[in-house]
């Protein structure tokens, strides 16, 4: 299991992760979303051991990462642009993680290759940027660790090699129990990808979730009225934002649908519907309570 | 299933670490091997195989061939070995340092490292070792290869011209070392690999022009102080290891035990330091900000004295010296905190540096010129000195000079001997002269100014009853004081009753050494401009050497060393000769020489400067002399 407690990293006046505190459970994919400079790669990177915390702790199993070659070998970090040795090929490079990776399986390697489209012996700095985070992804799941961390790792990936991607790390998700976690702003992979999700801004952590509880606890509900009721109707409902048209109400609030629709039925509208919110629109929504939203900038 | 990883050791870690990185650098380690390989062993068997073989022209018979290449051979290497080899050493340590540390400037590579189960002490260590291994083969290979060729040449190890090699190349690592491990502080330090290399260059240049332009300082301010022809080589290079690499032939011991300490020293700092360097500090100027301080500091003193000496020597003031310090340090910070920052963002904070650099020199000049804690006014007690040597320059020196070297058969020092003064009347007029010189520069004005030396006028070394040396040098002219004249005579006077005292002619004069006997033949020499140049060789019968010895003895005591003449005027040179034709003779038993030189059996030689004698010396006893035996530089 993975525990973040009061965990704080600044850089310099920047104060990038602001004493952060969740869990993460073994066998999980977890996506970190977030804006810009909220921290998720910063938090990657601590769980990594390559940034020492300035307070706090992150662990795996209960050991922290830095400077623990014990947990970094059972670690295994890909991050938003992978480094490549100058000259290297994908096979110079798995013989490198080879000699540090105990668990490093050559079979793995091997059935890897023969799945992604990529010349092994060809100088990784002359592949594309999709090409590479296959490579990376080669040598990571040829590593065998008990948690993978991807940062942006759809960046640059084709369609098909995003389901590939997907397919791969999922069996080693249920076939070894590893644990994945995946920092990315593509959230139409990550809805179908994840299992839970935290959401992150300005260094904070905004909620922590199973995705299936996230997405039946937010609900996007149209209503037409006649007359329109006033704001004190809706009082009942946790609206995180409204839209009215006309007499069509439009709004996201938290709760099940169950719940949600029976306080509309109450207000006798003239149509209703209740429409589950894909992680995007979560996204949007959550960002706007906590005043990060277009307008805003835009002001 | 989940696979239990099992911690890996330290051990393991390193030498995974130190063999790959050693694999990354093998193209550049045999670069260096080849370019080592034409510098040295490939001009050696060239310069062997075209040797100039001596051999006797009538017999056409080669005596000493292997003597003869082993001369060749310590030629060339000495120029390998000091120039070429230490010169490619000093350029692929800063390409490997590069090589193996630059991982830690770059985001996307610490990433990758710092996210490897390897310790930071493991991975830090293992590629010094790597680095180091890529320096040493090479350079021992290529020293290998030299002796092989040397041992072909059937040069022997006679005089330890291989074995001198190899102990060499043993000191050139140990400096290689030092030098590698400082480009390793400087990496872990630094942000940027070019603040890493401009970091190593800028330390490597500043720091012997700091120390030199110090003790030059001090040598114009303080009298009594010169450090400037003698200053310590140790001491120059200190921290500038890359200039240690091309004086790593030095033979002071001390000089080896400071680079073996301070390559203890550098391992060290860095592996401390690296593994409290943040990773997040990769493309930043410096991981920390001490040393940054510090090469700022020191390139700012270097840029204030190089342009505060400038202006100093237009016309010696210290006024002149003291704004081009200003100007010269001012301009300097600017520099490199533009260069450091990148822009000049940061440049009104870095001027809290700028003040400690002011500070800094305003103490340490207003300690310099207010006489350095009493070090002007120190003057041993009489007590407490065994014996003086006093050195005056305003005067000439001839024939035998004051002092001379006696040298063994291979031309090694044995000896050097100059005037010591011991007896008691004498050491006190060394105090009075001492006493004057300080009292005289003190009129001159206090505190004290700086003056530019034309060197050394009076030394003085007071060799004490518990065994250690006092010494003080001036360079300070009576002439700058009020009462220039006065005290300038006072000094005259006080010299020249210590220089014409009897003991000081005799103790250092090579005349009051040799014996008769040591005496082989004299050589006469005429210098008449008007006819061509005639010289005649005398052999001396033990009778006319006595005589000889006699007179050119007398003439030194008769002689006032303060009044000496010039050569206008001289109409012969007299050249005394010993032993036989290389002048190697063999002191005679219980002689002085024998003496000097202790336990030493062979022969030895000593250099003798030659006799002149001028128009107005007719009544000098060795004039008498030849005339007296008829010897002339012309046929009689």
């Amino acid at each position: 299991m993975i525990e973040a407690n009061q965990l704080t990293k600044r850089f310099g006046i920047l104060t990038a992760l602001d004493q952060i505190s969740f869990q993460i459970q073994s066998g999980s994919i977890f996506g970190l979303v977030g804006s810009n400079g909220a921290g998720k790669s910063t938090f990657l990177r601590t769980l990594a051991g390559i940034y020492q915390p300035d307070g706090g702790s992150v662990t795996l199993d209960g050991e922290a990462p830095f400077e623990n070659p014990g947990v970094k070998s059972r670690i295994f970090f890909i991050p938003d642009y992978p480094y490549f040795f100058p000259q290297a090929s994908l096979d110079s490079m798995a013989a490198f993680y080879s000699r540090l990776y105990p668990t490093w399986s050559r079979e793995r390697y091997e059935a890897c290759c023969a799945m992604f489209p990529l010349d092994r012996k060809m100088r990784i700095g002359n592949m594309s940027k999709g090409m590479q985070r296959q490579a990376a992804l080669i040598c990571a799941i040829a590593a065998q660790p008990e948690l993978l961390l991807m940062d942006e790792i759809f960046d640059g990936l084709d369609p098909v090699m995003r389901q590939l991607l997907k397919r791969i790390v999922g069996s080693e998700v249920a076939d070894r129990g590893m644990t994945v976690v995946i920092a990315s702003h593509n959230l139409r992979e990550l809805e179908d990808f994840c299992d839970h999700v935290g959401l992150f801004h300005k260094g904070g952590v905004l909620f922590e979730r199973e995705l299936d509880e996230l997405k039946l606890g937010i609900n996007k509900v149209q209503a037409v009225f006649q007359p329109l009721p006033g704001p004190e109707a809706f009082q009942g409902l946790d609206i995180l934002k409204t839209e009215v048209r006309g007499s069509l109400v439009s709004f996201v609030a938290r709760g099940t649908k169950e719940d949600i629709l029976e306080q509309i039925n109450a207000l006798h509208p003239v149509f209703a519907e209740v429409l589950p919110l894909t992680l995007e629109e979560v996204f949007i929504s959550e960002m706007e309570v906590a005043g990060y939203d277009i307008e805003n900038i835009l002001n | 299933m989940i696979l239990k990883t099992s911690s890996t050791s330290w051990k393991r870690e390193l030498r995974e670490t130190y063999l790959w990185s050693l694999k990354r650098n093998r193209g550049m380690m045999a670069l260096f091997a080849a370019l080592l390989f034409l510098a040295f062993p490939v001009l050696l068997l060239f310069g062997l195989a075209n040797a100039n073989i001596r051999m006797d022209p009538m017999t056409l018979e080669v005596y000493g061939v292997s003597a003869q290449y082993a001369s060749v051979f310590g030629d060339m290497t000495g120029f390998a070995m000091t120039l070429s080899v230490p010169t490619l050493c000093a350029l692929f340590t800063l390409l490997f340092a590069v090589q193996l540390f630059r991982y830690m400037h770059m985001k996307r590579s610490v990433d990758l490292f710092h996210s490897l189960p390897v310790r930071r002490s493991a991975m830090l260590l293992g590629r010094i070792l790597a680095g180091l291994t890529a320096l040493y083969i090479p350079l021992a290979l290529n020293v290998g290869i030299a002796s092989l060729i040397a041992l072909c040449f059937n040069i022997e190890n006679k005089g330890g011209q291989i074995g001198d090699l190899f102990v060499q190349m043993l000191g050139l690592m140990l400096v290689l070392a030092a030098a590698f491990l400082f480009c390793v502080l400087m990496a872990v330090c630094t942000g940027t690999t070019l603040d890493m290399v401009l970091s190593v260059i800028g330390v490597n240049i500043a720091y012997p022009i700091l120390v030199y332009s110090s003790v030059y300082l001090v040598s114009c301010l303080l009298p009594g102080f010169n450090m400037t022809v003698n200053l310590d080589n140790t001491l120059l290079v200190a921290l500038a290891p890359f200039v240690g690499i091309f004086l790593h032939a030095s033979d002071a011991p001390t000089f080896f035990v400071w680079w073996a300490i301070l390559a203890v020293f550098l391992l060290l700092s860095s592996v401390y330091l690296y593994r409290r360097r943040k990773s997040e500090s990769a493309e930043n100027t410096f991981a920390f900000q001490i040393p940054k301080g510090l090469i700022r500091f020191l390139i700012t003193a270097v840029g204030g004295f190089g342009l505060g000496f400038i202006l100093f020597w237009y016309n010696s003031s210290t006024a002149n010296f003291l704004i081009g310090l200003l100007l010269g340090s001012l301009a300097a910070h600017v520099v490199v905190e533009a260069i450091y920052s990148r822009g000049f963002s940061r440049m009104k904070r870095s001027f809290a540096g700028y003040a400690v650099f002011l500070g800094a020199f305003i103490v340490f000049y207003g300690v310099v010129a207010t006489g350095a804690f009493g070090y002007v006014d120190r003057i041993p007690a009489i007590e407490d000195i065994e014996s003086v040597s006093f050195e005056d320059n305003t005067y000439y020196q001839e024939f035998g000079s004051d002092h001379f070297d006696i040298q063994g058969e291979q031309y090694e020092n044995l000896a050097s001997v100059k005037p010591e003064i011991c007896q008691a009347e004498n050491v006190e007029k060394v105090l009075e002269f001492h006493r004057s010189v300080v009292e005289f520069q003190k009129q001159a004005g206090f505190p004290f100014r700086m003056s530019q030396g034309g060197g050394i006028q009076y030394q003085i070394v007071y060799h004490l009853k518990d065994g250690s040396t006092f010494q003080r040098e001036y360079q300070w002219s009576p002439f700058d004081t009020p009462n220039a004249e006065e005290n300038s005579q006072r000094l005259q006077q006080l010299s020249s009753d210590i220089v014409n005292s009897e003991e000081y002619k005799t103790s250092g004069n090579l005349l009051f050494y040799l014996e008769p006997g040591d005496i082989s033949q004299i050589e006469i020499e005429n210098y008449d401009e008007q006819s061509d140049m005639a010289a005649k060789t005398y052999r001396l019968n033990d009778a006319q050497k006595q005589a000889l010895l006699e007179a050119l003895r007398q003439d030194t005591l008769d002689l006032d060393i303060t009044n000496r003449e010039d050569f206008s005027g001289r109409v012969a040179c007299l050249y005394l000769r010993c032993g036989d034709e290389n002048g190697l003779f063999q002191p005679a038993e219980g002689s002085k020489l024998k003496n000097l030189v202790g336990d030493y059996t062979g022969k030895i030689q000593v250099s003798i400067s030659p006799y002149t004698l001028t128009e107005n010396q007719k009544d000098l006893a060795v004039v008498q002399l030849l005339e007296e035996q008829g010897w002339t530089a012309e046929e009689s």
